[in-house]
């Protein structure tokens, strides 16, 4: 199979809710995997079962081909980084990170190495004697991962271990932890509410809600190709605008968006509702604001918030739903509420929502 | 980081009062008569001395009691850490909310009935013909019944059943305190259940230990009520001796130095437990 970690059909209620529902997902040699989902999704619930925190419902969890479904967490082999990091406060951080090989009766000279060895990785060297609370929040957190992957995991679990760093810090850290995870190649699952976070990280995102998965996919996918409006409204922004199918010509349809707007989708998988309708996505980075012209939708601004490099508009269209869109603020930071505008869509920006099964 | 700059705090003078007047005065009260000179007509004399020290320091009459009751006080805390950590333990594991207050209930117990009325119960209890005695002989361990009331062992007894929920309770709130997280990375990191509680959960756990320990071992050198009716005047402790010189045979100059010895006897005591747990509690301190 190739995968390192495979969880098949794996359930779990509280107290009758059910907060994961048939979740499988496989993991291969040195995959970078996010569990991407508001918060109740079944995200931090699949992590803490794959740890052995607790036992599923129903369903199997294999590493390296192994069922360890029943084992005790301490029997796994797998390793956590922690939301708060959980750092032993009464120990040092040279007796954090030997925790592990201390559990596996390693002799001290061959800790004391390897701490040596996990502080230069993190870039912490010379803080080993110190106690954790002694340290910024920050530098828990590399301790924190430094622990972890001392003792060679096969699998490392880190659960949302960037939500209590601020943004700088945590853009930073975004970056150095996948340099460091890619240099020791561990293979990782990564829980996050965060999508810019996923998206920058991973290698493959599964998105979760309500307890399932919603779709898995590279960032490309997940964003370029949502299979669901959950995924397309979580994972970045979106404008959801209805259409009218005029015709079809293969895999293509030419569409009439709003009163009188016309336009040329690829349909790929979808296809119109029995009314001749579909549902189209379009990013607020793909619409153009410009001036009014006969081959742009007339729209007016209703609202400007300035970011620094972009400025986000709210434009109104007849007939359309308010359409977000966003646009390079040395031009288009003059613009005010009020103002009368061209909006111009490229065709291939226009993606067609697949039909949703139930919904 | 800026140094915190000391403000004082209007609300807590009330009590600073309070305690001005009716703790600090008296006890500095009784102190001060522990260096004046006995009188037998006005009890507390006007001449300044040591002679009341130096009789209590020089007499092994004396010298015994205060070693009797630094005794008496380290088996009771010593045997209330063993007795109490894993009833604390147990409190902290119980998942009900409802089971947990019961139990902290019955714990309390005790301490919400009078010490009077837990020492008389005890008297029927360690009796000749009471239910320790009885029962030992019943299972054929004793051939006579064992003198338990007038002896030390009797006093240590009840002196743990009286103070144990103390150590108790503080034990439980510091297990309490815990992270849950700190145990699960310590599974992740491979550490067995039992692992897991040696290296995470009794070290962090400690400054409950301590607070307990100082509590249960003042509380024991202190302890008025169980030495007096358990140890029938045949147990000798210092507070059961400052009663009698105070109401027994008037010399006030002479239950005031005891008191100064028990003062600082029971200071010293404490200053060398917080010694004893200070390197484990380093990582309390340098905090950010």
């Amino acid at each position: 199979m190739g995968s390192r970690l495979s969880i098949a059909g794996l359930t779990k209620a509280f107290s009758g809710k059910t907060v994961l529902d048939d979740m499988s997902l496989a993991i291969g040699e040195g995959e970078f995997i996010s569990l991407l989902g508001p918060s109740g999704c079944g995200k931090t619930t699949t992590l803490n079962l794959v740890a052995g925190f607790f036992a599923p419902d129903g369903g199997s969890i294999a590493l390296d081909g192994r069922d360890i479904t029943g084992l005790p967490t301490y029997q796994r082999g797998v390793s956590m980084v922690f939301q708060n990091y959980a750092l032993f406060p009464h120990m040092s951080v040279a007796q954090n990170i030997g925790f592990g090989l201390r559990m596996r009766g390693e002799n001290a000279a061959a800790i004391a190495a390897r701490v040596e060895e996990m502080l230069a990785l993190v870039q912490l060297p010379g803080v080993a004697d110190r106690y954790p609370r002694q340290l910024s929040g920050g530098q828990q957190q590399r301790i924190g991962l430094a622990r972890a992957l001392a003792v060679h995991p096969g699998l490392m679990l880190l659960d949302e271990p960037m939500s209590n760093l601020d943004a700088k810090l945590r853009r930073e850290m975004q970056l150095e932890l996948r340099e460091i995870l890619a240099k020791v190649g561990t293979t990782t699952l990564y829980v996050t509410h965060d999508q810019e976070e996923a998206l920058a990280m991973s290698d493959r995102v599964v998105v979760m809600n309500g307890g399932r998965v919603e779709q898995m996919g590279t960032p490309t996918d997940i964003y370029h190709a949502p299979r669901t409006r959950f995924v397309a409204g979580f994972v970045g922004e979106s404008n959801f605008v209805p259409a009218e199918v005029l015709g079809i010509e293969g895999d293509q349809a030419r569409v009439r968006i709003g009163p009188v707007h016309q336009a040329r989708v690829m349909l790929r998988n979808a296809r119109p509702d029995a009314g001749g309708r579909l549902t189209l996505l379009v990013r607020p980075e793909h619409i153009h604001i410009g001036a009014p012209g006969t081959d742009a939708l007339p729209a007016t601004i209703r609202a400007v918030a300035f970011g620094g490099p972009s400025v986000r508009l709210r434009a109104e269209a007849e007939g359309l739903p308010a359409l977000d869109c966003e646009a390079a603020s040395n031009w288009a930071g003059d613009l005010k509420s009020g103002d009368a505008v061209g909006l111009r869509i490229a065709d291939d920006a226009w993606y067609v929502m697949p039909a949703e099964a139930g919904r | 980081m800026s140094a915190r700059r000391y403000r004082p705090d209007w609300a807590a003078v009330p009590v600073v009062a309070f305690l001005g007047v009716f703790f600090a005065l008296p006890i500095a009260a009784a102190l001060l008569a522990g260096f004046l000179k006995y009188d037998p007509i006005i009890l507390v004399g006007r001449e300044f001395t040591f002679a009341n020290y130096v009789r209590f320091l020089t007499d092994w009459f004396y010298l015994r009691v205060f070693v009797d009751t630094l005794v008496i006080a380290v088996l009771v805390t010593a045997a209330s850490v063993v007795i109490a950590y894993p009833v604390a333990l147990h409190l902290h594991h119980v998942a009900s909310s409802r089971t947990r207050t019961f139990l902290i209930l019955i714990i309390l117990l005790p301490v919400m009935v009078s010490y009077v009325v837990t020492a008389f119960a005890w008297v029927v209890i360690l009796g000749r013909n009471g239910f320790v005695n009885q029962a030992l002989m019943a299972t054929g361990l004793l051939e006579r019944p064992m003198a338990l009331l007038s002896r030390p062992s009797g006093v240590v007894i009840v002196l743990i059943y009286t103070f144990a929920p103390f150590m108790v309770m503080n034990i439980y709130a510091a297990l309490e305190a815990i992270d849950r997280s700190l145990l699960r990375a310590a599974a992740v990191l491979g550490a067995t259940p039992r692992a897991a509680f040696w290296s995470v959960t009794v070290p962090m756990s400690l400054p409950g230990v301590l607070s307990g320990t100082l509590l249960v071992f003042a509380l024991s050198l202190g302890a008025f009520v169980t030495p007096m009716i358990i140890g029938g005047n045949q147990v000798k402790t210092v507070p059961v001796m400052i009663y009698n010189f105070v109401s027994g045979v008037f010399d006030w100059p002479g239950a005031g130095a005891m008191a100064g010895l028990l003062l600082v006897l029971s200071y010293g005591c404490n200053y060398i437990i917080s010694l004893i747990f200070h390197r484990r509690l380093a990582w309390l301190k340098n905090q950010r």
